[in-house]
């Protein structure tokens, strides 16, 4: 090896790291916002470190619930929470539902098909960089989750959706907080269509695309998805109304606080397809 | 081989440890970052070579957990590992005080640049989630310390 690279061996090396990182993100400019193959690869391996690693904490935290004497009491707990929140799932599915149909025939289909209509999750992992942008749960393509299903909290308001990668067991969901993020969106009370756009920052979002000149939308006003973006099925809560400002712009400023909470994003419902408010039923 | 393998073991247990603070907090992540303490002590330790390859290897592995370019959290970080190997052989910074000082500038260094490259790369300005993230140096740079002053006494204790 000639002298120069034997005495500059350490700089060569460090600016050969840069080099390649610099090239890997320009790589990815053409792939637009999915994965590329060294992503999806990393994300492969490490997911499943992840969801063990969850494990193993949750497995040592119930070996210390039974030590000290409480084993039956949580496992008792464990099952009524269970109970409560599949209940709550099913009180928000059937609630929306039945306010769309008249028909005796389609709510008894409906009520059917409510248990099968989504899966409980848990969120084992968050975007190191900001919590508002995503979030990893424990479930994936075996269990029925598709691109773009429509993840719910606990009291089923909307959270987000499923975005790539989606592993076997683990999946990627984007927060509807985050600024890349686009839901279909429309009032309540005064039914004005939007778009929600998260913030990124913050946690909260923007109502775009309402008229400086439409009236009708309030503050304190709810929010529920349209159903328009043939992404996340219509009437699912997302948040309410902060702030209406109008300005020299052609549309309104609508601040938007979402419903969920990040801090309480412990166990999520994910909707799958064929369900009567299934996301993938409608793509 | 060795080496290799001491960059795997500090991205993978940065990664655990990231995991875990996720489930404790979300918010957790943001004011203590495991792969910058990670970087930091394998550069002190093994020096600019191995620091910077840690940062190579741990700014991918936090950029495959978020949303956003690949590569972001790898430019700050390999500069940040350099630095540690690189800075500590030319002052003397062992002492406790001087460590946790070298230690706050390089993490608040790697923050700048961090923020930096996303304004740059996004055209917008970084998310600093309500001045939280502004606490991530100094925590960085007191967990890092205390790791180093576990691996001293770990050594101590093999050597004996």
């Amino acid at each position: 090896m000639p002298r120069f690279f034997k005495e500059r061996r350490n700089v060569l090396i460090f600016a050969g790291l840069l080099f390649g990182q610099a090239v890997l993100l320009s790589l990815q400019v053409p792939l637009g916002d999915a994965p590329s193959v060294f992503e999806k690869a990393t994300f492969a391996v490490l997911a499943p470190l992840q969801r063990a690693v969850i494990a193993v904490g949750r497995a040592a935290g119930r070996l210390w619930s039974g030590y000290v004497g409480l084993r039956r009491v949580a496992e008792r707990n464990q099952v009524l929470q269970e109970e409560v929140y599949r209940l709550r799932q099913e009180n928000g599915l059937l609630r929306q539902g039945l306010s769309r149909m008249s028909e005796r025939e389609a709510a008894a289909a409906f009520l059917g098909s409510v248990g099968r209509a989504y899966v409980l999750a848990s969120v084992i992992g968050v975007d190191a960089s900001n919590p508002h942008k995503s979030a990893v749960i424990n479930v994936g393509s075996d269990r029925g989750l598709r691109l773009n299903s429509a993840v719910l909290d606990s009291r089923g308001r909307l959270v987000g959706r499923v975005i790539p990668p989606l592993g076997r067991t683990e999946a990627v969901v984007q927060l509807i907080t985050d600024d890349g993020s686009s839901v279909g969106v429309i009032t309540e009370s005064s039914r004005v269509l939007g778009i929600l756009a998260g913030d990124g920052k913050s946690g909260r979002g923007w109502l775009k695309y309402v008229l400086s000149t439409n009236e009708t939308v309030l503050e304190s006003e709810v929010l529920l998805t349209s159903g328009l973006d043939r992404v996340f099925p219509p009437g699912l809560p997302v948040g309410t109304i902060l702030s209406v400002l109008t300005d020299t712009s052609l549309f309104k400023r609508i601040a938007v606080e979402p419903f969920f909470e990040v801090q309480d994003l412990g166990v999520v419902a994910v909707l799958l397809g064929e369900g009567p408010d299934g996301g993938g039923a409608r793509r | 081989m060795r080496r290799a393998a001491e960059v795997g073991g500090g991205a993978i247990a940065a990664f655990l440890v990231m995991t875990l603070l996720a489930k404790v907090h979300p918010l957790a992540g943001l004011v203590l970052n495991p792969f910058v303490v990670a970087v930091l002590l394998l550069g002190l330790i093994r020096g600019e070579v191995v620091g910077s390859v840690a940062g190579a290897v741990c700014g991918l592995v936090a950029d495959t957990f978020s949303l956003g370019l690949f590569g972001i959290a790898g430019l700050a970080l390999t500069p940040m590992g350099f630095g540690a190997g690189f800075i500590s052989r030319k002052i003397n910074v062992w002492a406790a005080s001087r460590l946790f000082v070298f230690f706050f500038f390089l993490a608040a260094a790697e923050l700048v640049l961090w923020g930096g490259l996303t304004a740059l790369v996004f055209g917008r300005a970084a998310s600093w989630s309500g001045g939280v993230v502004l606490v991530q140096p100094a925590a960085n740079a007191l967990a890092a310390l205390g790791g180093h002053r576990l691996f001293e006494k770990v050594r101590a204790g093999h050597e004996r």
